[in-house]
């Protein structure tokens, strides 16, 4: 079991970062440690045709769907909703911005969380595990149950959102600015 | 903003951090423990295909070994040919007649 923790100790951070994609902070421990749990039980099976983090990310995104709908099933729905929110918004907060930084790298940040919350929850999820967990395409694909063609595609979408959200407020502050 | 702008904030604003890696592995190894670890498969049974597999295995034997018992009568029993014949007695006249309909060929031989 030692030989199991040190294996896998440094994909846990990986896996964590998904389980906080799909169900947010606060249930995420949870489906890390059932995703463990399961790989444990599966170890003796794994044949390696895929990576063992791709392997894991495929493991966590079905734990967090079960978690996912046993949640629904107890008609949480309201709350789901906001557990979702925070799972993107409270966020930030895990590294709250300190008062010694500038006003600017705020106003960067306030900025570019505007703009993700104004993408789709997919492309959101995939510029966040491209970007924030430094994922590859194929443990994104793994991860999402997309192919990585779809993956590429989202990032591209989502890049371009952001990029655009981000030009319109830069525009819209130095109008301001400007008046 | 290029793509290290955005990678740096999108960094700052979202970045998570999992818990302590001792605390969790304690956890772990704890409800690990009480879960039964499957043991590794033996190379027999690396070796054996699952069973849906081994039913489509048969099923494709079976199909193979009815195909070739249905065409093999076909070079089996193909009716024999007579290609010479030789007669030690005296005789008037023969002649071979090839029953396909039967599979048999009769030789009839007159005036021995």
């Amino acid at each position: 079991m030692d030989a199991f923790a040190e294996l896998f100790e440094p994909l846990r951070a990986k896996i964590y970062a998904v389980a906080c994609r799909f169900v947010g902070v606060s249930e995420a421990d949870d489906v890390v440690m059932e995703t463990f749990l399961k790989a444990w039980q599966a170890l003796p099976k794994f044949g390696g045709r895929s990576t063992l983090s791709t392997w894991l990310c495929r493991i966590a995104r079905n734990q967090a769907l079960d978690l996912i709908r046993k949640r629904q099933s107890r008609d949480h729905r309201e709350a789901r909703g906001e557990d979702a929110e925070k799972a993107f918004s409270s966020v930030p907060d895990v590294r709250q911005v300190t008062a010694d930084e500038t006003m600017i790298k705020r106003e960067r940040i306030q900025a570019v969380k505007y703009a993700v919350e104004r993408i789709s929850e997919p492309h959101r999820t995939a510029i966040l595990m491209r970007y924030v967990d430094d994922m590859s395409y194929t443990e994104i694909a793994a991860a999402t149950g997309v192919s990585l063609g779809t993956v590429m595609s989202r990032l591209f979408n989502a890049k371009r959102k952001l990029r655009q959200t981000l030009a319109e407020l830069t525009n819209e502050h130095s109008e301001t600015i400007s008046i | 903003m290029n793509d290290d702008d955005l990678k740096r904030d999108l960094k700052d604003a979202y970045s998570v951090t999992p818990r302590d890696e001792e605390q969790f592995w304690t956890d772990f190894k704890r409800r690990a423990s009480a879960t039964e670890q499957p043991m590794p498969e033996s190379r027999w049974q690396q070796l054996v295909p699952p069973l849906g597999m081994r039913w489509a295995l048969g099923t494709v034997t079976v199909a193979v070994i009815a195909m070739f018992v249905s065409i093999r009568p076909h070079f089996v029993s193909a009716p024999p040919v007579v290609q010479s014949i030789e007669i030690s007695q005296p005789f008037d006249s023969y002649f071979i007649l090839e029953d396909e309909r039967n599979e048999g060929t009769v030789v009839w031989i007159e005036g021995i």
